[in-house]
């Protein structure tokens, strides 16, 4: 059923994307209450599939340091209605979205690649400004005056909820109409002007966006739309900066509470990329990471695991190996990087290496659910070593 | 996973190229066979089996052949013939954890395992689907030659999952394999 449901909204987006009024803003009549009602349960009801469907990431500290940042930018704006509200979600890819009742999402993806809080307030500016202006209910207001009058005034009666509602919904996570879009960049801009940052990070986020979609090819990272028209709106967000006085209530970038604060998160999102074979962005985050913090023993561990994975030469191996090694040197008490060289030895036949290893893996972490597999191997080093035994008692 | 297996099966089905049958005695590939027990009506997709008793939404047991050189969807990992099975298990893990569809995924066990003299893995998991029903499943998997095994048995975590594991494990027992690709 659902996937009717999908087809059905697409084929509207597709319909709608076709026919949609350019220039000048014609008059269109508000939504019927009842939309707007359904679509806030509808947004509520995401909400409560995104809090039980074990999807957020649970860092309190970072979601307090997030809102403080949104606060900042809010607290400019005089019909503020405090409503706008951060969480994060475990999912390496690039996007942020932001429902009509405020409850905005940010992916550890994007959290992970920007660079200081001002890149950070430019993202959520461009979210705030989509919830303050209303963009999913003006959706609302736009398809209903596309419709014919009779699909109208289905719309307008008090029964199920409209099939705009159903894209308006849609809209808040697969992309606003590219006028609303560039719309929430040049609010977002202004925004960040007023709260004190430097408006020229923003440009900065849409590079680390089109580099992400050059690598990706085939994947959209959602937030900033399709690819022309993220040139298009590189380009309309540079000509407004132009026009605007450039040491205008400039302040600096918290880069030193901004890296401390998104530490944790940075690696947690590196796992997520090694997990779903995003190696080159693990790679390329784990190399800045450690640009900043060469002593964080986790890193080495983790770029261990990408050569590890990855090994399509004896280099890469040897790479896999010499991190992990790193790893332990830096924490002795790290049971992963133990375990992991631990198998690679016995992989590579290296029995002797291989049981050191594996024995302190399986002494730092008593509970694993790895050991079973880590005993299984040793028994077996211990069987061919008995073996081995007999045979040169026998040559003798 | 569930919903899109069926929806696939539905599509299969209405395009007329295959539909549920009875199990009769057992299921025969070209590489494997399995006893199954009466009363099971399987589904052949060609890559893979599926049967059940009471239906999909109630339970299902899975058998698939996988060449190693197809990459996974989600994971984008492929499988090595050289893998030991800790790592085949991981990159299942890995596919599964990066599925959209998949919410509050959890790894119950992960075990090395025998199946049909071949060295392999358990796992044994729960998730919960779109529809925010709790399923779970026993997974077995082993590479042999250049294909990858795997034999599944999936079913709402209350009560549908504890009737009928049993008669997996059984099934699981009779399974051989009599080619190697």
């Amino acid at each position: 059923m659902k996937a009717f449901e999908g087809l059905f909204i697409l084929w509207l987006i597709l319909t709608c994307l076709g026919t949609a009024a350019e220039a000048d803003e014609p008059f269109f009549p508000d939504p019927s209450k009842h939309d707007i009602q359904a679509l806030m349960e509808a947004a509520r009801a995401d909400e409560k599939r995104f809090e039980q469907s074990g999807a957020l990431y649970r860092d309190s500290k970072l979601e307090a340091y997030v809102n403080q940042v949104a606060m900042r930018l809010t607290a400019t704006v005089p019909e503020n209605d405090g409503g706008f509200m951060v969480k994060v979600i475990k999912d390496p890819h690039l996007n942020a979205f932001t429902y009509p009742d405020g409850f905005c999402y940010v992916n550890t993806g994007i959290l992970a690649r920007l660079e200081n809080e001002a890149q950070l307030a430019a993202l959520l500016a461009h979210e705030i400004a989509h919830y303050l202006n209303h963009h999913a209910v003006n959706g609302i207001r736009r398809l209903q005056h596309q419709l014919d009058p009779a699909a109208r005034d289905l719309a307008h009666t008090d029964r199920a909820p409209s099939a705009p509602l159903a894209q308006s919904v849609e809209c808040t996570w697969s992309g606003y109409r590219h006028e609303a879009e560039l719309e929430a960049d040049r609010e977002g801009l202004k925004l960040m002007i007023r709260a004190g940052y430097n408006p020229y990070e923003a440009l900065r986020l849409f590079e680390h966006l089109a580099e992400e979609m050059a690598r990706e090819k085939y994947r959209e990272p959602l937030f900033f739309g399709s690819h022309p028209r993220l040139q298009t709106r590189i380009e309309k967000s540079s000509e407004f900066l132009s026009s605007i006085d450039p040491t205008r209530g400039l302040r600096s970038h918290n880069e030193n509470r901004f890296g401390f604060m998104l530490r944790n998160v940075i690696l947690d999102n590196i796992s997520l990329d090694i997990q779903a074979g995003r190696f080159a962005q693990a790679r390329q985050a784990s190399e800045r990471f450690l640009s900043t913090y060469s002593d964080d023993a986790r890193v080495y561990y983790l770029l261990g695991e990408i050569y590890r994975q990855l090994s399509r030469d004896k280099d890469e191996s040897n790479r896999a190996e010499s991190f992990y090694k790193r790893a332990i040197d830096l924490d002795a008490g790290y049971p992963e990087p133990h375990r992991a060289l631990g198998l690679m030895y016995y992989k590579a036949g290296q029995s002797q290496k291989a049981k050191a290893y594996l024995e302190a893996s399986v002494l730092l972490a008593p509970t694993a659910q790895e050991n079973a597999y880590i005993r299984n191997y040793l028994k077996r080093i211990h069987l061919r070593d008995q073996r081995q035994v007999k045979f040169a008692y026998k040559k003798k | 996973m569930k919903n899109r297996l069926i929806l696939l099966a539905m599509i299969v089905m209405i395009a007329g190229c295959a539909g549920w049958k009875a199990v009769d005695g057992g299921i025969h590939s070209e590489t494997y066979r399995v006893e199954v027990p009466d009363g099971w009506m399987k589904f052949d997709a060609g890559t893979y089996v599926m049967i059940s008793r009471d239906g999909p939404y109630l339970q299902y047991v899975l058998f698939q052949e996988r060449p190693l050189e197809r990459p996974f969807l989600n994971a984008r990992k492929r499988l090595t013939a050289d893998m030991l099975p800790h790592e085949a298990a991981q990159i299942i893990i890995d596919d599964l954890s990066s599925d959209p569809m998949v919410a509050n995924f959890t790894v119950i066990e992960n075990a090395p395992a025998v199946i049909d003299d071949h060295d392999g893995f358990r796992l044994l998991f729960s998730y919960d689907d779109p529809e925010g029903l709790t399923l779970k499943t026993a997974y077995y998997g082993f590479i042999q030659g250049r294909t990858y095994y795997s034999l599944r048995f999936t079913a709402p975590q209350r009560y549908y999952f504890d009737n009928d594991i049993d008669v997996f494990e059984t099934m699981l027992s009779r399974f051989h394999l009599v080619a190697v690709r």
